[in-house]
């Protein structure tokens, strides 16, 4: 019962707030969501592990069963005081905005889709929350649907003839059919799943007799399976649609970066991986997957930090370095497959696997403070653009602080719990020549930080803005100091936690901690922060040249992806339609059937009318000829 | 009993006749009362898993009126009697609007309405062959006088062609019905009749219900009557009629082609992928909404086919849910391109855009529609897992069956490309068109009940209910 109320607070209360006025709405929704992290707390302290189940459709293998573990109370925990969070800063956000009723019936629906995603341990039924995940961030994505033009990212030129911008309604579109590929195969591989082992309860396809599928069929299944979370986690190749998602008000992005959407993915991810190496120690082949997962990964992380160093706009940053920080958990999942095999321990598999689950919290708590932060400052400023602005210090002080407290957290800086988080991530994915990619993360992501905040806060004050109202600056002030004391915790307990949940959850006796050295990416990090500083805060932008301009194009224009997908592939699939209509709908069937054969009937009808001449001598020719015809069919027969 | 309603119904049809002459409001709600017995008439069975039979014999000829209610047939009957008595409702304010179009009272609409949507029915409740031809017969005279009475464009040359193409498809359906008949015609397979029937009544019997779902190659005549049919007309022949095709499929043909190869499966599964894909491609290609929503019927009976091609149990309750839920959405949608018709005047979705701003229960209850036809979070999604886990019992995950589970990738993808950019150019982005008039409740009412049917169906217990329901009934006849 707590668990239902837990689960179905927000999307009730918002439902609830649907007749009722704007204010109504908003404080109606809070207070679902309110009552949603008390009992996730209730949950979180109760100390009992359970799973509950209730049937509804036995024959697909669909029950409404949900696991209270550890991995799904601290993610729990996490999701839903978020949201609380962030439905606490909308109020005043979103005040006065034209379409309340939706935004806060979405908002709701989506804080229950993302915690039946928390804790389904039935994979249909994981899938509901999964679907009801994708469908929130298209219709909030897409919210401000009159397409006004203050909404849009990207400025307004074209690369390639392709558009640069992206309203809000073609940034939602993007989403929902980037996410639905991956939801394609991710049904497929539940699909198969359950017809093939008759099971999809995550516990109960832990010891499946893996073995019952032949050669190819298992890799491709995980591979199918893994496609959901790569789409909705926003991995390379389908990160695009997270960076034009910006079109959103600040709170959603806020939601879909920090407690929701993206992290579904790789939250699905953590949750199928015992099953995944359950089926690894039979099926040497599933192996390919986790490499895949380390390598698209890895390759995420490397492009979306180098494009939010030339990023233009302040959400564009954030997004990327959330696209940067995801890859880094994907890597971390694919790593511990790969750490498995190559020590023959399942430990191994456990300190990966806890570095995703660590960073899903350090990147949540910092990510969610600086959207709203930076929010605040779109909003105070008016523009949605870097350059635009400068010198903010002077007014948004309370604003200012939170975002370096935020920032230092999310770029790695020691005591902050991001500090702690990454360590685990690039320590997971340390394997190999992969440590090279740890060591240009380390080195980078300091560097935009740090241009961020420089850019924005500092330097000489051009223009007059307001310092944010409290109701909005008290959730996102109180993450930004909430990542001081749970980094001090950490050393001293929170990260054993975390292990101790993960391997409980993965059923491992220890967790094998296989930390390479981190000195060197632990350099790069404080070369990263004297270059940032120095080029951001010392002397507030550089002028590039040549070559390093030329990257920053590339970099700017998003490596010329979206001419990839909005038009080769997008305007492609459009012309293909277009083409396939007039030359075979129109051009074949239609005139084959409504053209041709009418007319053929005609031509025969003339022909026979042309038989009939009224001669008498004429019709008896007919029926000699008919008769000799007759006679020589019988002969033959 | 239920013989005796269904005999009954048919009657009444005169009332709505008599009605209309004088105010086509009453005849519209009575229709409406006319239609909604056959809701209960097919819940039951859905909900209590019975099976109930009346036998009628007659003339020596043995079942000849018999009437049975399955599990099965009673997802049909509920969905033909929710979307017709929601449709009449809306029908009252459209056709006041139509009658004065073409200059003739609404009449002939009513009195043909009735029967339309009764003998639908009656083509899934007979047990007897020749009834289930008789009915689809009745079914197409009924609407072919809509069509060429109330219809729009050329509209006595898609009569035409509406009556040319249902005729051949019934007529080559009675052609199989009777060669594959023993001594004495008798029950439908699904109802134990036995047969013993070569590839050629089979293959009657397919062409003619891929003719009457439109399947790719033989669909040509649905965009033509189903964007020219008066709009409630279309809201039952776009989610109702076409579907009856694939129930004959499965009551007569797949009980006999059950035991046929893998590859004939195979086959028909590819043809069913492709019917689904190229139907989703020419939806995305189309700027008139009702001939948008008319391709999309064609995707969707590709998804119907998918179930029914794959011969196992899974498909065909996959199938049958489906009917559910392309009835319900497509009913809304349909009666969302008649509220444009009527409050817009217009069909060109290049012209519309940012219709949400006046038009918000219309736009969200259509975007629920557009949710059925992509199976997500509506009745539509049960419709949709069950369908992909009967392709994947058939054809597996290996290079083998890769073909068909890319296609099926594909179909899903492609269902949903057409329906976001939809919903997105008619309800989003800047205001393009000019308001004319409020909308009366009696065209929004039954948009919005058949949108919340859809996602309630969806929710359990219900969805569980008639999914066991269907699926047990599915596995004791077909076994």
């Amino acid at each position: 019962m707590i668990e239902a109320l837990l689960i179905l607070s927000p999307v009730l209360f918002s439902a609830i707030g649907v007749p009722l006025r704007e204010r109504a709405k908003a404080v109606v929704t809070t207070l679902g969501t309110l009552v949603s992290a008390l009992l996730a707390t209730l949950i979180f302290m109760s100390g009992q592990e359970y799973v509950l189940e209730y049937p509804w459709i036995r024959g697909l293998g669909l029950s409404l069963s949900i696991h209270v573990t550890g991995i799904s109370k601290v993610m729990g925990l996490l999701v839903s005081w978020l949201v609380f969070l962030i439905a606490v800063y909308s109020i005043r956000y979103m005040q006065g905005d034209y379409r309340p009723g939706w935004y806060w019936f979405m908002f709701g629906f989506f804080a229950t889709s993302m915690l039946i995603i928390v804790y389904a341990s039935n994979l249909w039924f994981l899938l509901v929350g999964w679907e009801g995940v994708g469908l929130a961030s298209w219709a909030l994505v897409g919210h401000w649907y009159r397409d006004e033009r203050d909404k849009w990212v990207g400025d307004e030129r074209h690369v390639m003839g392709t558009k640069y911008w992206w309203t809000p309604s073609r940034a939602g579109l993007r989403a929902i059919l980037t996410v639905r590929i991956g939801d394609a195969f991710f049904i497929i591989a539940l699909a198969y799943t359950f017809s093939s082992l008759g099971t999809l309860d995550i516990f109960g396809l832990r010891g499946a007799e893996w073995s019952a599928l032949s050669g190819w069929a298992l890799p491709l299944l995980f591979l199918f399976m893994i496609m959901g979370p790569l789409t909705k986690s926003a991995q390379f190749p389908f990160h695009e649609w997270l960076l034009t998602a910006m079109t959103g008000p600040t709170s959603v992005s806020a939601l879909i970066h920090a407690a929701t959407m993206v992290k579904a993915g790789i939250y699905v991810l953590i949750i199928i991986s015992p099953i995944m190496l359950g089926a690894l120690s039979v099926a040497p082949t599933v192996l390919t997957v986790f490499y895949l997962l380390l390598v698209l990964g890895i390759i995420t992380a490397v492009m979306t930090t180098v494009m939010a160093l030339a990023s233009g706009e302040f959400k564009l940053v954030l997004a990327n370095s959330t696209a940067a920080n995801l890859g880094l958990m994907t890597a971390s999942v694919g790593a511990s497959g790969v750490l498995y095999q190559l020590t023959g321990n399942y430990g191994a598999a456990a300190f990966p696997i806890a570095a995703a689950l660590a960073h899903i919290i350090g990147h949540a708590v910092s990510k969610a403070s600086l959207f709203m932060g930076f929010g605040a400052v779109i909003h105070e400023a008016g523009t949605r653009f870097i350059y635009d602005v400068s010198g903010l210090y002077k007014y948004m002080r309370v604003t200012a602080i939170a975002m370096f407290l935020a920032m230092f957290s999310l770029m790695g800086i020691p005591p902050f719990l991001g500090f702690f988080t990454k360590e685990m991530a690039l320590a997971s994915i340390g394997i190999g020549v992969a440590i090279y990619s740890a060591v240009l993360l380390s080195f980078l992501t300091p560097i935009y930080g740090l241009r961020l905040l420089g850019l924005t806060f500092l330097g000489e004050t051009r223009t007059h803005v307001h310092e944010a109202p409290p109701l909005m600056w008290a959730p996102y002030m109180a993450l930004a100091l909430a990542g001081i004391p749970l980094g001090l915790m950490w050393p001293v307990g929170g990260e054993k936690a975390v292990e101790e949940t993960v391997a409980q959850y993965l059923r491992s006796a220890e967790v094998y901690v296989s930390k390479v050295a981190m000195y060197i990416p632990l350099l790069f990090l404080v070369l990263g922060v004297a270059l940032g500083a120095y080029l951001y805060v010392i002397r507030h932008g550089v002028e590039l040249v040549g070559g390093w301009r030329t990257l920053w194009r590339v970099a700017y224009d998003r490596f010329y992806l979206p001419v990839l997908y909005d038009r080769i592939i997008g305007g492609g699939f459009a012309a293909i339609s277009r083409a396939l209509y007039v030359a075979v709908d129109v051009k074949v069937l239609d005139a084959f059937y409504h053209r041709l054969l009418p007319s053929a009937f005609g031509y025969l009808s003339a022909l026979f009318r042309a038989m009939q001449l009224g001669r008498v001598n004429l019709y008896i020719i007919y029926i000699m000829l008919g008769i000799i015809m007759t006679g020589i069919i019988i002969l033959l027969i | 009993m239920i013989a005796a309603i269904l005999v009954a119904l048919f009657a009444l049809s005169l009332v709505p006749y008599l009605l209309a002459k004088r105010n086509v409001y009453r005849a519209a709600y009575t229709s409406a009362l006319l239609a909604a017995p056959l809701v209960p008439i097919g819940l039951y069975p859905l909900l209590t898993g019975q099976i109930y039979e009346e036998q009628y014999s007659f003339l020596g000829w043995r079942d000849l009126f018999t009437i049975v209610l399955t599990p099965l047939n009673g997802i049909f009957v509920f969905t033909i009697g929710l979307v017709g008595a929601l449709v009449a409702i809306f029908s009252g304010p459209y056709m006041e609007y139509r009658s004065r179009d073409v200059s003739r009272d609404a009449a002939l609409f009513y009195l043909t309405y009735t029967p339309f949507v009764v003998s639908l029915a009656m083509v899934t409740v007979v047990k007897h062959l020749i009834m289930i031809y008789v009915f689809l017969e009745i079914a197409l005279i009924a609407s072919l006088l809509q069509v060429v009475y109330y219809g729009y464009g050329d509209r006595f040359r898609i009569g035409l062609m509406y009556l040319v193409w249902s005729h051949v498809a019934a007529l080559l359906m009675l052609a199989g019905f009777v060669l594959m008949v023993s001594p004495s015609m008798g029950a439908a397979p699904i109802y134990g009749g036995q047969y013993d029937v070569g590839p050629l009544p089979l293959a009657l019997i397919l062409i003619g219900a891929l003719i009457k779902m439109a399947a790719l190659g033989l669909h040509m005549w649905l965009p033509y009557v189903h964007a020219e049919a008066p709009t409630p007309l279309s809201a039952l022949l776009s989610p109702v009629l076409v579907g009856v095709g694939g129930y004959i499929l499965i009551a007569v043909f797949v009980p006999l082609a059950m035991s046929s190869s893998v590859l004939f499966s195979g086959y028909l599964t590819l043809y069913a992928l492709a019917t689904g894909i190229y139907g989703a491609f020419m939806a995305l290609a189309q700027n008139d909404i009702k001939r948008l929503l008319a391709y999309s019927t064609v995707s969707q009976m590709g998804y119907m086919l998918l179930g029914i091609a794959v011969f196992n149990n899974y498909g065909i309750t996959g199938a049958a849910v489906h009917y559910l839920s392309h009835g319900l959405g497509k009913a809304v949608l349909f009666m969302a391109a008649g509220y444009l018709i009527l409050y817009m005047h217009m069909r060109d979705i290049t012209r519309l855009g940012g219709l949400y701003a006046d038009h918000a229960p219309m736009a969200i209850a259509s975007i629920i529609g557009f949710l059925n036809l992509v199976g997500i979070l509506t009745v539509g999604m049960i419709a949709e897992i069950t369908l992909v886990v009967g392709v994947t019992e058939r054809f597996g995950l290996s290079p083998a069956g890769a073909p068909y589970i890319l296609a099926l990738a594909a179909l899903l993808i492609a269902s949903a490309v057409y329906s976001f950019n939809t919903i997105r150019a008619l309800f989003f982005g800047p205001r393009r068109y000019q308001n004319s008039g409020r909308p009366s409740p009696l065209v929004l009412v039954p948009i919005v009940v058949a949108a919340a049917a859809s996602v309630i169906m969806f929710l359990p217990p219900i969805s569980g209910i008639i999914w066991e329901n269907i699926y047990g009934y599915i596995a004791l006849a077909l076994g």
